[in-house]
């Protein structure tokens, strides 16, 4: 019986982990690497990133593979957590890996950025906050997700068209958090005679209750409540300010258009508005190919929804491969930098360039509602 | 003046979900001096097994009230369980070593239910359903105060006052109050440590599983990492009134309460847990012992 048990274990561990790319025998492997959050509550969004690469991998291996070799993808997972993040990024870099897709969060992604130096290229399907390409940052860190001003901006845009004069502003402390809020509450203090920010506090996360915040967000007379921060904390905001009877309008930007908010705020959640990238599943903006990816990748998950950054992140991909082979080598970053920055590349989101920061050029946020327990793009 | 009512409620409420969380921590220190840190896990084991409960309980055709009561049953009986075999394989046999041996032990023991739960349940939120049915004389003052507060109140008063009539006047308490004044003279009068010492672990542990349902019913969404702030402020709530004194645990929890919810609404709920550590060191530099604690003197 032991001897069974025994042979199982070493089965177990000779076996190669579930998701990894095989590559073709007696052939090196390209490797890749992957980091974000593949478990804990922000697992779907890391996910979606991951999806994303997935397709797009598997597609150029099925074309022949990037710069004549297979393409395997190194998974690490960091949970969105900074700690955890520099354990990854240290094991990304042990691996051998010159390119990573991730990571999913701004927090996690500022701390690996600091383990992975120069040393590293990465394009980010998911990370959206400002000083991850302001200032002495890294110079190797792009994205194809709009950065937070672009959210910030439109929340405030949004705050003007609709005409509120009452505005309050919580955030949950973290590096997204209070990045997009202080981003929104300079933009609302900036503009003379515009709306007034009566209220802008950090709330603790995972308290007792929020009932405190509540009440004075009661007492303030907030038309209208920009949230900085996850999904998580919002429902539960939107659950006490509902059952206080405070008739605030929330506002939130990608970390609250969760499937998550949806279900645990429930009926509270309708009205709730959230900007957030373009759903380029359901826009009119439709990306090319976007059918056949989705089948695609339905097809390999059937379970499993593409989420927020699935066509973001095969986009970073594709345009990173492009880039690679223009420069004919996987590990001198600086060509394949020089090629992301200036060569146009088509991928599903249509042409796609980044700027001298590296920020990607020209995408856009739009703002969704919840109409029928469901996000829909509005005009603001 | 309504933000003053309001937060008065908010800190009302929050502290009788302190108390029912520090009550744990300062009936296990006032018996065998240790800093229970696992008690957090077992409010938060309590919020999950409600849950479960509930779910099963509701698809048997328990509802309302009936639904409620036995989910906290359920909930209470096995957060109990757990309480008890961590006193078993946590505490027991490190009783009589070094003080720090069994300290380490109990935040090993927070850790492992920590992951243990993430790993067995979800790593993710989970939607909890409110079990408390509507009160009608509540409906037109709901903005001001809902059911699950009122609830939360009666609840906490009644535990506290059963607590009391079980320290007070029942053997079992006469017991725990002799083994906390000097545990080998009462086992040399025939009191049998051991079962006075489990006795302690499994009230506190339902009395936790019990702020775990009502906060659950609150909040409507648990995951495996509430115990660990809710526990923290909890054994403050503690310190602050006394550690090993109940009534004091109580006193320490509603300070606590207040304190929050006030620094909340009149200063900023960024400084929420600053006013409330800053209060907890200005108490304990006045009165080392806490408010209704004895300062003790040190026996040669």
């Amino acid at each position: 019986m032991r001897k069974i048990g025994a042979m199982l274990l070493a089965l177990a561990v000779t076996l190669p982990p579930a998701g990894l790319l095989m590559a073709q025998a007696g052939q090196e492997t390209l490797k890749i690497g992957y980091g974000g959050a593949l478990l804990g509550n922000l697992a779907s969004y890391g996910l979606s990133g991951f999806y994303g690469m997935e397709y797009a991998v598997l597609k150029a291996n099925a074309q022949g593979g990037l710069l004549g070799r297979q393409v395997e993808i190194i998974r690490e997972d960091d949970g969105c957590d900074p700690a955890l993040a520099s354990s990854a990024a240290a094991k990304l870099t042990g691996s051998g890996v010159k390119l990573v897709l991730g990571h999913t969060c701004s927090g996690a992604t500022a701390s690996a950025l600091s383990v992975y130096g120069q040393n590293m290229l990465l394009i980010s399907p998911s990370a959206t906050e400002i000083s991850l390409t302001e200032g002495a940052g890294n110079p190797y860190f792009f994205r194809t997700i709009m950065r937070d001003d672009a959210q910030a901006d439109l929340q405030i845009e949004f705050v003007k068209k609709r005409g509120y004069r009452k505005v309050a502003i919580l955030h949950d402390k973290g590096d997204y958090g209070k990045a997009l809020a202080d981003r929104a509450k300079a933009g609302l203090e900036g503009s003379a005679g515009g709306p007034e920010v009566v209220l802008f506090e950090g709330v603790t996360t995972g308290q007792v209750s929020y009932d405190a915040v509540v009440s004075k967000l009661k007492n303030s007379g907030a038309e209208v409540l920009l949230w900085g921060g996850y999904y998580s904390d919002a429902s539960k905001l939107a659950t006490q300010m509902r059952s206080k009877k405070v008739a605030t309008v929330i506002v939130g930007a990608d970390g609250l258009k969760n499937e998550g908010y949806l279900k645990m705020a429930g009926e509270a959640a309708e009205g709730t508005f959230a900007t957030g990238p373009a759903d380029l599943s359901q826009s009119l903006k439709k990306p090319v190919r976007a059918s056949e990816a989705l089948a695609d990748h339905q097809k390999r998950h059937p379970t499993e929804e593409i989420g927020p950054y699935f066509f973001y992140s095969a986009a970073a991909i594709e345009a990173l491969f492009s880039a690679v082979t223009k420069a004919g080598s996987a590990t001198d970053l600086a060509a394949i930098k020089n090629h992301l920055q200036n060569d146009d590349v088509e991928t599903l989101l249509g042409p796609v360039r980044f700027d001298a920061k590296g920020d990607i050029v020209g995408s856009q946020a739009v703002m969704f509602e919840i109409k029928g327990g469901q996000f829909v793009e509005v005009e603001l | 003046m309504e933000l003053f009512r309001d937060l008065f409620i908010s800190g009302l409420t929050k502290g009788s979900i302190y108390a029912l969380i520090a009550l744990g921590y300062t009936m296990v220190y006032g018996i065998i001096a240790l800093i229970n840190f696992a008690h957090g896990e077992i409010y938060m084991i309590g919020a999950f097994t409600a849950l479960i409960a509930s779910v099963i309980l509701g698809q048997l055709g328990l509802a309302g009230w009936g639904l409620l009561i036995s989910a906290g049953a359920v909930a209470a009986i096995y957060a109990a369980m757990y309480g008890l075999t961590v006193e078993k394989i946590a505490y027991k046999p490190l009783r009589h070593s070094s003080r720090i041996a069994p300290l380490i032990s109990a935040i090993g023991m927070s850790i492992f239910l920590q992951n243990y739960v993430q790993l067995a349940q979800t790593p993710n939120f989970l939607i909890f359903p409110d079990l408390v049915p509507e009160i009608d004389f509540l409906a037109p003052i709901a903005h001001i105060v809902n059911k699950n507060q009122l609830i939360i109140w009666l609840v906490t008063i009644f535990l506290m006052a059963a607590l009391t009539l079980i320290v007070k006047h029942t053997r079992l308490g006469l017991a725990m109050r002799a083994v906390a004044q000097d545990r080998d003279m009462a086992r040399l009068s025939g009191v049998n440590i051991d079962r006075v010492i489990s006795a302690t672990f499994v009230l506190g542990s339902a009395l936790a599983a019990v702020g775990g349902l009502l906060i659950g019913c609150y909040m409507q969404q648990i995951d495996f990492y509430i115990g660990f702030l809710a526990g923290m402020k909890a054994f403050t709530a503690a310190v602050l009134g006394g550690i090993g004194s109940i009534p004091g645990a109580v006193l320490g929890a509603l300070v606590l309460g207040f304190a929050e919810s006030f620094a909340a609404g009149y200063i900023s709920s960024d400084y929420e847990d600053v006013v409330a550590f800053v209060l907890l060191i200005l108490i304990l530099i006045v009165r080392p012992g806490g408010l209704l604690g004895q300062t003790q003197t040190q026996k040669v």
